[in-house]
């Protein structure tokens, strides 16, 4: 065969492979074919080379030359398109500086014949080098690779150089070669099919790579190829058709493999959809939940089963903030475990705290999702294993962060979707919404528990639509037996009271009983100003009205005991009366009929029991006075009275006294004094009391009454003013001086006689007429009594006596 | 001399007021109960009359009302003389018809004053204010000993 023509027929079939490959890399756009034309367009420039030479077109060392470049860059190409990962650009230029450059070295020197074999020796070691690096760098697991290397490259070349020494370059072509084997090899493990393309491919390769060393094989076998060397270029035919098998086999696979992957990218976005429905359609069934009548807590357990399920994690808790300082420490308030989740929290509380936890804090604070992975979430101090992924989702209630709800999954790292994002967020509002007004509700709630008042709430056709504890217990019915029923059933007036306010109304119990209460009822609008109901407030005052008619009855028999004490006050004044009559009536006659007859011895007697009559009737007058002043029964006549015919009213009076004990009274008047406000009887009893207590007090001494005017605090007042020389009182004494029936000294009864009366009397009466009495004495050196009450001084029409007076012995009023 | 008429049940205070009366001059007479003061009185036309208030058979308040309501009897004066010593007594007897009003026991003189009064104004209001001139002003009551 013509070798010319035969490489013609080579040349226009890599063409057609190049052309090929082309075509198969724009189809489909598999990388591989790329390369592979790459390194298909290298032979057919390799052939060219030999094509040009074969009709003397270019000299032998170029086309030389040529060959082997082309057939190192065809393999470089080849060996790249089975490499497994893809290799940085750095690596890639790595790859070619210390493959192809140190060959292309090695062939260049061949070519123009140098024959120093320290060159060729540096080259192989280069070549060997690198190459194993880079196999070795490439492929981590390199121990196929590198027995390949060593069997297909390595070994012949060291044999091929030991066979011909002195020319170190012999067997440099194994090692040339070694690519191909090595790609052989590498194109199996790449593809790991044993279809009939990468079978084909990978032992064509082999064969290619492994040339040199079976056709030294067979010289040394002594084994005749047939068919010249057309019979090695066989090779690099079947790895072209090879390859073409490989593309048309990948082509299946891949559009096996797409078709796979589109099912299931179909399968996924199906099942992220029905997901994503089933997330709705629990997150509106939450909502509906927490919306509902129904307090949160009732709802909750079954809202976070829910949505748990929904969202297939395997824990939902629902956690409240509680303030603390520089840690996030939250109260789990309640929790959902899912399947596989074996135990809930071992306490109540968890505590989160690490550097990246103030910034989660500040995060919810804001209402923002904290997504973590399971790195981070394992901070928390429980020391449990962490989910492998949650998401924390804060909750407000009443525009106030409260906690989070939180969504872990303890089997697989993920990404949450904006679908669950969306329903966790909108779960969390309907909670927080929930509590928000729950909690509003209970504040009301607690009002009304906290009040002692029965509340009632009716609506506007005055059925009972709310009641208070209070109420409940006052009427002794049960909630549900007062909701809904008329208001009438309560109270027991007929007229049902519509606006009231703090009236008595009774109440009736659901026992009959009925209670008397202080009743409010108001009408309660809405917003816009209907009428919405009414509420009732009412008062038990059953108590109240007990101890009203307790204090009727103790002032009735209050009354009723003073009563029966006037009367016996009176019916003893009259019983004591009438035998007293006769004692003082037949002593006073028997005096009489004594002295006519001259008996005179008898008169001292019949005077002393006349006396005693006298004192006992005083006893019983001053008694009467002041059980009466006690009773504040007095009844006063104030009229304006001269002073001075006052004063001599006394002086009348009491004359008699004076002189029993050897006394003088002098008796001193302020000119034009004018009249004094007061009731004539109870004056002349006060200071005929002074008088004669002084008299009484004082043996041969001096006794005074002085009287004067005084203006005092804009009033004018008439002072009289009693003195004695007499015994006096200690002020342990005067202490005692007004109470009732207390004299200064219990021997002064016995020595002086008197109730113990007459000053307390005095001075209660001078107080009732609007004035006062005061006393001061000093023991042994007599008393001052100083009568004070309210005076005229412009009255002018009592003839008017001149400045001071003394009373003689006589009782006359003489200038002083 | 003047008739007097004492209608007082209690028996010493009778014979007590009787005797210190007769003593004095007058003419008495004595009824010990309401009834038969009425009977007395009507019967006997005295010219004045010590009637006691608290009597068996007719009080002394009804008898005063009964003798002021007759005619034969009203112009015959009616002194109270009673053991009721309250404030409020007085003015009871001064309602029922009574002339002047002392209580027991009785201050004589005072007791005798007022008669002479009363029998003077019957006689001649001219002669009363005379006795009233002669007397001078009536001394205040002094009840008892003075006291301490």
């Amino acid at each position: 065969m013509n070798p010319q023509f035969q490489r013609v027929v080579t040349l226009t079939v890599m063409s057609i492979l190049v052309g090929l490959f082309a075509w198969i890399y724009l189809s489909d756009r598999q990388r591989r074919a790329r390369l592979w034309m790459i390194g298909w367009a290298c032979i057919v420039v390799h052939f060219a080379g030999m094509l040009l030479f074969s009709f003397g077109l270019i000299p032998s060392r170029l086309a030389d030359w040529s060959a082997y470049a082309t057939l190192i860059l065809a393999a470089a190409a080849f060996f790249l398109s089975v490499r497994r990962a893809p290799c940085s650009r750095l690596a890639q230029v790595v790859f070619w500086a210390a493959i192809v450059a140190p060959a292309l070295g090695y062939w260049t020197g061949m070519v123009f014949e140098v024959q120093n074999p320290a060159i060729y020796r540096a080259i192989v070691a280069v070549e060997l080098g690198a190459s194993l690096w880079f196999a070795l760098r490439e492929y981590q697991q390199a121990t196929g690779t590198l027995l390949v290397w060593l069997l297909t490259a390595v070994v012949p070349g060291v044999w091929a150089m030991s066979r011909a020494p002195g020319h170190p370059e012999s067997g440099i072509d194994y090692i040339l070669f070694q690519a191909f084997a090595v790609t052989g090899w590498r194109y199996w493990r790449y593809f790991r099919r044993f279809t009939p393309g990468v079978v084909l491919t990978s032992l064509a390769f082999l064969a290619w790579g492994l040339v040199f060393p079976i056709a030294e094989l067979c010289a040394a076998l002594q084994v005749n190829i047939p068919g010249d060397h057309v019979v090695w270029d066989l090779p690099k035919y079947f790895v072209a058709f090879g390859m073409i098998m490989t593309l048309f086999e990948n082509q299946t696979v891949i559009l096996q493999v797409e078709i796979a992957e589109r099912k299931r990218a179909e399968e996924t976005a199906k099942a992220a959809n029905e997901a994503k429905s089933i997330l709705m359609a629990s997150t509106s069934f939450v909502a509906r939940r927490f919306l509902g009548a129904e307090g949160w807590q009732t709802v909750i357990p079954e809202a976070l089963s829910k949505i748990g399920v929904a969202a297939r994690v395997s824990r939902v808790y629902v956690a409240q903030v509680l303030p603390a300082g520089r840690i996030l420490a939250t109260t789990i308030l309640h929790e959902w475990c899912g399947a596989g989740q074996p135990n809930g929290f071992p306490r109540s509380h968890r505590n989160f705290q690490g550097p990246d936890w103030k910034a989660h804090t500040e995060s919810l604070r804001r209402g923002e999702l904290v997504s973590l992975l399971a790195v981070q979430s394992h901070a928390d101090e429980a020391g449990e294993a962490g989910p492998k992924s949650s998401i924390l989702v804060p909750i407000e209630v009443s525009g106030v962060w409260f906690g989070f709800l939180a969504f872990e999954d303890q089997r697989r790292e993920r990404e949450w979707t904006e679908a669950e994002r969306d329903a966790f967020r909108s779960a969390a509002r309907m909670l927080g919404a929930s509590m928000t007004r729950q909690r509003a509700q209970e504040y009301v709630d607690n009002i009304l528990r906290s009040m002692d008042e029965s509340l009632l709430v009716m609506d506007d056709q005055l059925q009972i639509k709310r009641v208070n504890p209070s109420a409940l217990r006052m009427l002794g019915y049960a909630e549900e037996e007062l909701i809904g029923r008329p208001a009438r059933q309560v109270i027991l007036e007929r007229e049902v009271p519509i606006r009231r306010s703090a009236v008595e109304r009774t109440y009736r119990t659901k026992s009959g009983r009925s209670i008397p209460v202080l009743f409010s009822s108001a009408e309660m609008r809405n917003g816009a100003g209907a009428l919405e109901g009414y509420v009732w407030l009412a008062q038990d005052m059953t108590e109240l009205k007990r101890v009203q008619r307790e204090l009727v009855r103790a002032k009735d028999a209050a009354e009723e005991a003073n009563r029966a004490k006037s009367a016996f006050l009176a019916n003893m004044s009259h019983e004591l009366r009438t035998p007293l009559n006769a004692v003082i009536g037949y002593s006073e006659m028997l005096q009489e009929v004594v002295e006519d007859r001259g008996e005179d011895d008898l008169v001292p007697d019949l005077t002393r029991i006349r006396s005693a009559g006298q004192h006992l009737l005083g006893l019983i007058n001053d008694v009467l006075d002041l059980a009466k002043i006690e009773a504040g029964k007095v009844e006063l006549c104030i009229e304006k009275l001269g002073v001075l015919s006052v004063i001599h009213d006394a002086i009348c009076t009491i004359h008699p006294l004076v002189e029993q004990n050897g006394n003088r009274l002098e008796v001193e008047c302020q000119e034009r004094l004018g009249a004094v406000l007061a009731d004539q009887t109870r004056v002349r009893q006060v200071l005929f009391n002074l008088l004669s207590n002084a008299c009484k007090f004082t043996s041969n001494g001096l006794i005074r009454l002085e009287a004067k005017g005084l203006v005092q605090d804009g009033s004018e007042w008439v002072e009289f003013r009693v003195s004695d020389t007499g015994i006096g009182m200690s002020p342990k004494q005067m202490d005692r001086l007004y109470r009732p029936f207390m004299q200064a000294d219990a021997s002064t009864t016995r020595k002086f006689g008197g109730t113990g009366l007459g000053l307390t009397i005095s001075r209660d009466y001078c107080h009732l007429m609007g004035g006062s009495l005061t006393g001061e004495s000093e023991l042994g050196k007599g008393s001052v009594f100083t009568v004070r009450l309210p005076g005229d001084a412009s009255a002018e029409q009592f003839p008017d006596m001149p400045g001071n007076l003394v009373a003689d012995r006589e009782g006359q009023i003489v200038h002083a | 001399m003047p008739d007097i008429l004492v209608v007082e049940d209690n028996e010493w205070s009778r014979d007590m007021l009787a005797r210190r009366l007769s003593r004095r001059g007058y003419r008495v007479h004595l009824a010990t109960d309401g009834k038969r003061g009425i009977a007395m009185a009507q019967a006997q036309l005295p010219d004045l009359i010590v009637m006691d208030m608290s009597l068996p058979e007719i009080d002394g308040w009804e008898a005063t009302r009964r003798l002021k309501a007759d005619p034969a009897t009203r112009a015959i004066p009616i002194v109270a003389l009673t053991a009721h010593a309250m404030a409020s007594d007085r003015q009871k007897a001064m309602d029922a018809g009574c002339d002047e009003y002392f209580t027991k026991p009785v201050d004589f003189e005072s007791l005798v004053r007022g008669m002479e009064t009363l029998l003077a104004a019957r006689q001649s209001p001219a002669r009363a204010r005379d006795i009233v001139a002669r007397m001078g002003r009536t001394p205040p009551a002094l009840l008892g000993e003075p006291q301490l």
